[in-house]
């Protein structure tokens, strides 16, 4: 997308800090990372899938399996050691994973403004579902993230909005 | 001071709570809800002074439950907790008979801000 083109903006590190902070109740580290490989890379992710009011993908939300658990793990104050666990088993238990998706759910606020269509989370899948090419090769935003988390894994975000 | 938490996120409740306990409220007794249908059976049963409920829940959500609610004649103070920062929302709510909106994530000073707005 051009720059200077209305669109859907996405948030800055510094934005992105302050909110997992204040979600996550604990100092939370986010810098830029160069874009990682999605589709090919060898590591697990988990992707939440955000849809307008007609039902089209619209956004998505994709974290690595050690985002994902540490985030999971700390919004309720779990030990790094079940994330840990995770991380190994690659996916997440029941508990971790409900956490993390509302943590999903909220970051919709990020993405909803006045100039751009409305949208809402609609599931949180593992994998990179296909239908995420559309936003991947398309015109989307997108911004990569590092995020470090005291006491736990961190991990990688991606974060892409039409 | 009985509150009824209503959220179809169980992590989320847990947080509510722990931010009423930590708010200096005095003595609350806490209710759990997970939507707005089992809301409503809740507040018949439990009857609260003050309902704090997400916006999107499934069966029924938020504003759908208040509507419900203050149709059925009762006017227990409700404050919506949520994601949704949306200007038409903030004024659908009002609209509805909400008294405040919340949006997450929450910090203590505005947790309390909140509730200062509901005393006064």
């Amino acid at each position: 997308m051009a720059l200077g083109t209305p669109g859907r903006r996405l948030p800055v590190p510094e934005d992105l800090s302050s909110f997992l902070t204040e979600l996550l109740g604990q100092p939370i580290a986010v810098s830029k990372s160069k874009e990682v490989d999605l589709v090919g890379s060898h590591h697990n992710f988990l992707t939440g899938r955000y849809l307008d009011n007609k039902n089209r993908l619209m956004c998505a939300c994709v974290a690595d399996v050690a985002l994902a658990a540490t985030a999971g793990a700390a919004l309720a104050l779990i030990p790094r050691a079940t994330a840990d666990e995770a991380i190994v088993a690659g996916q997440l238990d029941d508990n971790l994973r409900d956490n993390y998706h509302e943590v999903v759910n909220i970051l919709s606020k990020f993405l909803n403004g006045p100039t751009v269509p409305h949208v809402r989370l609609a599931e949180l899948v593992d994998g990179v579902p296909d239908d995420l090419s559309g936003l991947l090769t398309g015109t989307a935003r997108r911004r990569d993230y590092d995020v470090t988390v005291v006491g736990y894994p961190g991990g990688h975000l991606t974060l892409l909005g039409n | 001071m009985k509150v009824l938490i209503v959220d179809d996120s169980k992590v989320m409740r847990m947080i509510v709570a722990r931010a009423l306990r930590q708010s200096g409220m005095g003595n609350i007794e806490i209710g759990e809800a997970e939507d707005g249908v089992e809301a409503l059976a809740s507040v018949a049963s439990f009857e609260p002074d003050l309902i704090l409920s997400d916006w999107n829940m499934p069966q029924m959500n938020g504003v759908e439950f208040l509507t419900n609610l203050r149709a059925s004649g009762n006017m227990t103070r409700f404050g919506f907790i949520t994601s949704e920062t949306h200007p038409t929302i903030m004024e659908q709510a009002l609209g509805a008979g909400a008294d405040f909106l919340l949006t997450k994530p929450f910090n203590a000073e505005q947790f309390e801000q909140a509730f200062a707005g509901l005393a006064s």
